[in-house]
């Protein structure tokens, strides 16, 4: 029933894709984040939805005829270095790595949707759009996964989405973590009252799934998400009451089991599963020491020949105590070991720029927009993107998610957000500018539709 | 259960570039459009150059 009613779906969606570019551009946004095919089982599961929408957008932009930006902001010229050094990476991989080419693949079509992002996305309602296809694409998984933890009453475990790459517990936990302040943020700035108590009942279940995830460092996350809202919201009273009460729900609610796995975190040093992934931090260090330009290439340390090769050097790292390596190949388990052993020394710096960078730059929307009320929204979703991005930062610590989409289009969405309010601060400037996408957006717009754009031909 | 709320979803979905189709046009852009649209406060409007003097 499902495949059937996804079928009907999709014939609509691609025909509004095909005429309107926007259009395409957020179904792309809304199949990286949904990943439909994890909840269909027939004819319909193998269908690549989220290539389909990617191939359309980008063929309007071609259609278009759409000039690139020349003025390009620091956070695309950043998201440029990393496509070009992970394509670099890529090529001179160790060739014995399987998984070199399919964990590429995923992060340059991340990329690439970044850096075409301020060519669909050039005023507020079209970012506004583009959280709401974020959010119910990630957030839907919060709320299956959300319900069934309170129908089973605390009993059901979160495993993750098997077909994204929220794949296990711990990956879930971070994607449902980014996405929280998002929803919240539509939570306030949705015009329609059904859509704004779907966004809060989405962003309880979204939190209920976090706890369904078992997951220390989904824990963590929440925990510093917590603290961390109450210190940058606006509305600090409203925010307090929020939290107050999810948190006395959530802990009304956790099983005795919960409590006891969330228990071992001070105990992180005698815990195997914790010391397992110090020795793949360990091999990752040791392959990037062995290539500190180009790294091993994506996820080297999970092949047998790569990881056999280096898990005896760990060795020269021995200043941190840890058991003798497993004989099987592990995930490198740390967003930082994971670019470092995968992209180099210059990998790790561009992701850790990136990051610094969109922190930066949502921490000047928010000096910027401070003086004008009608940008107060534009404050507060810079406050919500540095959240996400925060708990990115730390529950991603302790796990291999380097390559999650969402996290690069929250640096793009930031970047595209400065622009706006940029625009909005001195007219003069921007009508004089012109660049960092506008023109592409306007010729997008201009045009219509692709149908009408390929008629014209 | 959860077929239910797969179909929510793709109602949601349809509800969402059905709104957004209206704001790719250029004629209407910056207009707010369908379910999904933002919420415009009084302290969201524009403030207007010279209004204080009058």
């Amino acid at each position: 029933m499902r495949d059937l009613a996804m079928l009907g779906v999709m014939c609509v969606l691609v025909v509004m894709a095909i005429r309107r570019p926007l259009v395409a551009y957020l179904l792309w946004a809304w199949t990286a984040a949904f990943s439909p095919n994890y909840y269909l089982y027939g004819y319909m599961s193998s269908v690549r939805f989220n290539l389909i929408f990617a191939c359309i957008a980008l063929f309007s932009l071609l259609v278009a005829n759409a000039r690139p930006a020349s003025d390009f902001k620091a956070q695309q010229k950043l998201l440029l270095a990393l496509l070009v050094h992970a394509t670099l990476c890529w090529l001179f991989g160790y060739s014995t790595n399987g998984l070199n080419s399919v964990v590429y693949e995923g992060l340059a079509k991340a990329l690439l949707f970044c850096l075409v992002m301020p060519a669909f996305i050039n005023d507020r309602q079209r970012l506004h759009a583009l959280l709401v296809a974020l959010a119910i694409g990630m957030g839907f998984h919060g709320v299956v996964e959300g319900a069934k933890f309170i129908a089973s009453g605390g009993g059901h475990k979160v495993i993750g989405v098997a077909t994204a790459m929220i794949s296990d517990n711990n990956h879930f936990a971070v994607g449902q973590l980014m996405i929280i302040p998002v929803l919240y943020f539509l939570y306030q700035y949705s015009s329609h009252r059904l859509a704004r108590i779907g966004f809060l009942c989405a962003l309880i279940l979204a939190t209920f799934s976090v706890m369904g995830t078992f997951s220390r460092g989904g824990f963590i996350g929440l925990s510093a998400l917590g603290i961390w809202f109450l210190l940058s919201s606006r509305r600090k009273l409203l925010s307090l009451s929020l939290v107050a009460v999810v948190a006395l729900v959530l802990f009304q609610f956790a099983p005795d089991r919960w409590f006891d796995r969330i228990d071992t975190i001070s105990e992180a040093d005698q815990d195997s599963s914790f010391m397992t992934r110090v020795v793949a931090w360990k091999v990752s260090t040791m392959i990037a020491l062995d290539n500190p330009v180009f790294g091993g290439g994506f996820h080297a340390v999970q092949a047998l020949p790569v990881w056999s090769a280096f898990k005896d050097t760990i060795g020269a790292l021995d200043f941190i105590p840890t058991p003798e390596p497993p004989i099987v190949g592990r995930a490198a388990h740390s967003i930082y070991f994971e670019v470092l052993g995968d992209m180099g020394f210059i990998g790790l710096f561009l992701f850790l720029a990136i990051w610094i960078n969109a922190w930066r730059t949502a921490l000047s929307i928010k000096r910027a927009a401070r003086e004008r009320e009608d940008l107060t929204w534009a404050r507060d979703l810079s406050d919500m993107l540095r959240v996400s991005l925060l708990a990115y930062a730390i529950s991603g610590a302790a796990v291999s998610m380097a390559y999650f989409e969402l996290f690069y289009a929250y640096t793009a969405i930031i970047a595209v957000l400065e622009h706006y309010v940029l625009q909005q601060l001195s007219p003069a400037r921007s009508a004089a500018s012109r660049d960092y996408g506008t023109s592409a957006a306007r010729e997008l717009g201009a045009q219509g539709s692709l149908a009408r754009a390929t008629g014209a031909q | 259960m959860e077929t239910l709320l797969f179909m929510m979803e793709l109602v949601a979905v349809l509800v969402l570039v059905a709104g957004a189709a209206g704001a790719s046009d250029a004629r209407s852009a910056g207009k707010k459009t369908g379910f999904f649209s933002y919420r415009t406060d009084k302290h969201d409007k524009k403030p207007v150059a010279g209004k204080a003097g009058r």
